[in-house]
């Protein structure tokens, strides 16, 4: 492949060029996928220097083993397994549980990541002060419920609503089987849609 | 999406997580990581066209190299003769002088049939065949042009070396203890007396030596003339040594002996003289004789014989060609008797009896008589 990579080439191409050595192919994957790769593994460590060292991680070990890539399943696919298994790493490394509930990243003064991330959600800045603070309002309550969330229930919720992961992917991703999937994810969105009833329907 | 999925995706709720989920990694992350990337390629794999031009492909030309060395130095020693480019010069030199000793040892009586094959191989070369008639007169100018042919430098006058030339090895031995009629008449006279066998031998010493320093370094190829020249020196050494009783050999090689350089050709004389002389007509001698008439031959090639050598094969060859017409020899011999050369006309007859077998057979009555009765 010669010249730019055309933003309609598909990311498996993508990251075959870039093992062939087309360092322009890697730019537009890490366009692509920076947002969401980074989101999955900040909401799971609710830590933005953990959350950077950890995205950094993740796309290093992508660059080093480029010209072993091969496409056998989606490249979002094979990108978020090394993201989970970073994250899986991470946690072991800090002898933590698998997955933290977010009880247990609460400080003393009763605050937790999970504000300090909502207050660093750009908001729209051209909203109305009203608009602005309801939606501020609705994102902590989001974030905050995502945080209350199981570890396991939260990460089926971030790769199919972050990621865009079918349940078969997610489930190939974490091990589990699809069904298990499937219950994780109808028990984190039900749960979810409680903790955010009334913002929920005054936001719709 | 999958339609398993459907029922799972919240479409209020997915469009508040997208509202809300906006975070990105900062701009120093992504050109750490973009720089990181960028490097990783420019140190990684390249472009099929790019790595091939790069890549050493000259590993054979060192190999080629040595190939054409090898092929050019197999070639060459191919190419070059034995002698020349496996004997080491002083070799060579040691073997010149050798081989020029061993063409003045004295071969036995070569028998008839073997001069009859030898005259016949030398009838080939039409430069061995002269006008008997004119040789006597002629003598050393033929000798004279003879040695430039065959010896590549002379590196002295012709007329001492015609006479000195046949003092060589034991072929001065020979001569100096045959009984001399007219001494002091010629210089072959003189060089036949008792006082001038020392001074003969050491003069062979000198031809040998002058011999050894004069052959060149490559020796080169013997011309067929001088081939010739060389197996007619050989003959009439035989002759002259088959008239030679054995003692008198010994008894002139002891006398050369004494306060003497161990030189080549000195070895070579000496183990000569010490060698007893096989018996005339012996199955030794012919055999010894066969031996030594086929031996120069084979070398021949090697090396040419050095001028002085080259003079007295000349003049050895004349005595041969007149061997070859005893009829002639005969009238030659009558001339010289008539026109009143004596001393010449003994000479002659004297040469005639050595080389000739049946000369006394050939020999007419009035120069038989003439001969009992003329004195010196």
């Amino acid at each position: 492949m010669e010249g730019s990579p055309a933003p309609a080439d598909s990311d498996e191409a993508l990251m075959l060029a870039y093992g062939a050595g087309r360092a322009a192919a890697f730019d537009v994957l890490y366009a692509r996928h920076k947002g969401g790769v980074y989101r999955y593994l900040l909401r799971h460590c609710r830590n933005a220097g953990t959350a950077d060292e950890l995205f950094q991680d993740v796309w290093m070990n992508a660059i080093r083993v480029r010209a072993t890539y091969v496409p056998t399943a989606k490249f979002t696919t094979w990108l978020y397994t090394l993201a989970h298994h970073r994250l899986v790493d991470h946690w072991r490394a800090a002898g933590q549980a698998r997955f933290a509930s977010i009880d247990d990243d609460a400080d003393a003064d009763g605050n937790s990541d999970t504000r300090s991330l909502v207050e660093a959600i750009p908001g729209a800045e051209h909203d109305e002060p009203e608009s602005r603070a309801q939606t501020r309002e609705l994102g902590t309550e989001l974030h905050a419920a995502l945080a209350a969330l199981p570890p396991d229930q939260r990460d089926a919720f971030l790769l199919q609503y972050e990621s865009g992961l079918s349940l078969a992917e997610i489930a190939a991703l974490t091990g589990v089987g699809m069904e298990t999937v499937k219950s994780r994810l109808r028990y984190a969105v039900a749960k979810l849609r409680a903790a955010l009833g009334p913002l929920r329907e005054e936001w719709s | 999406m999958n339609p398993s999925d459907a029922p799972e995706r919240d479409p209020a709720l997915e469009r508040a997580w997208r509202a809300h989920s906006r975070e990105t990694p900062s701009l120093m992350l992504d050109r750490a990581i973009l720089a990181a990337a960028h490097r990783a390629v420019g140190s990684g794999p390249q472009d099929a066209s790019k790595a091939e031009a790069t890549r050493p492909q000259r590993w054979w030309m060192p190999l080629a190299a040595a190939a054409t060395i090898g092929v050019i130095a197999i070639g060459i020693l191919q190419l070059t003769s034995p002698d020349q480019s496996l004997v080491a010069p002083n070799e060579r030199v040691a073997a010149v002088a050798r081989r020029a000793v061993e063409e003045q040892v004295p071969a036995p009586a070569v028998s008839p049939s073997v001069d009859d094959a030898m005259k016949e191989r030398d009838a080939a070369a039409p430069a061995a065949r002269n006008d008997i008639a004119g040789l006597g007169q002629k003598k050393k100018q033929e000798a004279l042009p003879a040695a430039p042919v065959s010896a590549p430098a002379p590196q002295k006058p012709a007329a001492p070396i015609e006479r000195e030339a046949p003092a060589v090895g034991g072929k001065l031995v020979a001569r100096a203890t045959e009984p001399q009629p007219f001494p002091g008449a010629t210089d072959a006279r003189k060089n036949a007396s008792g006082e001038m066998k020392r001074d003969a031998a050491a003069g062979a010493d000198a031809k040998a030596a002058d011999a050894i320093e004069s052959a060149p370094a490559v020796a080169p190829q013997t011309p067929p003339v001088a081939m010739a020249e060389e197996r007619a020196a050989s003959r009439k050494d035989a002759a002259l040594e088959r008239q030679q009783p054995a003692a008198a050999t010994d008894k002139a090689t002891t006398g050369v002996a004494p306060g003497r350089s161990g030189s080549a050709s000195d070895t070579a004389v000496s183990s000569f003289a010490t060698a007893p002389a096989p018996p005339l007509g012996s199955p030794r001698a012919r055999e010894s004789g066969l031996a030594r008439n086929e031996a120069p031959a084979q070398a021949a090639p090697a090396a040419a014989p050095p001028p002085a050598l080259a003079k007295t094969l000349a003049s050895t060859e004349e005595l041969r060609a007149k061997a070859r017409d005893p009829d002639a020899w005969i009238a030659r011999i009558r001339k010289l008797r008539d026109e009143g050369h004596t001393a010449d006309a003994l000479r002659e007859l004297r040469e005639f009896r050595d080389l000739v077998p049946d000369a006394e057979r050939r020999l007419p009555a009035d120069l038989l008589t003439w001969a009992n009765s003329a004195k010196p």
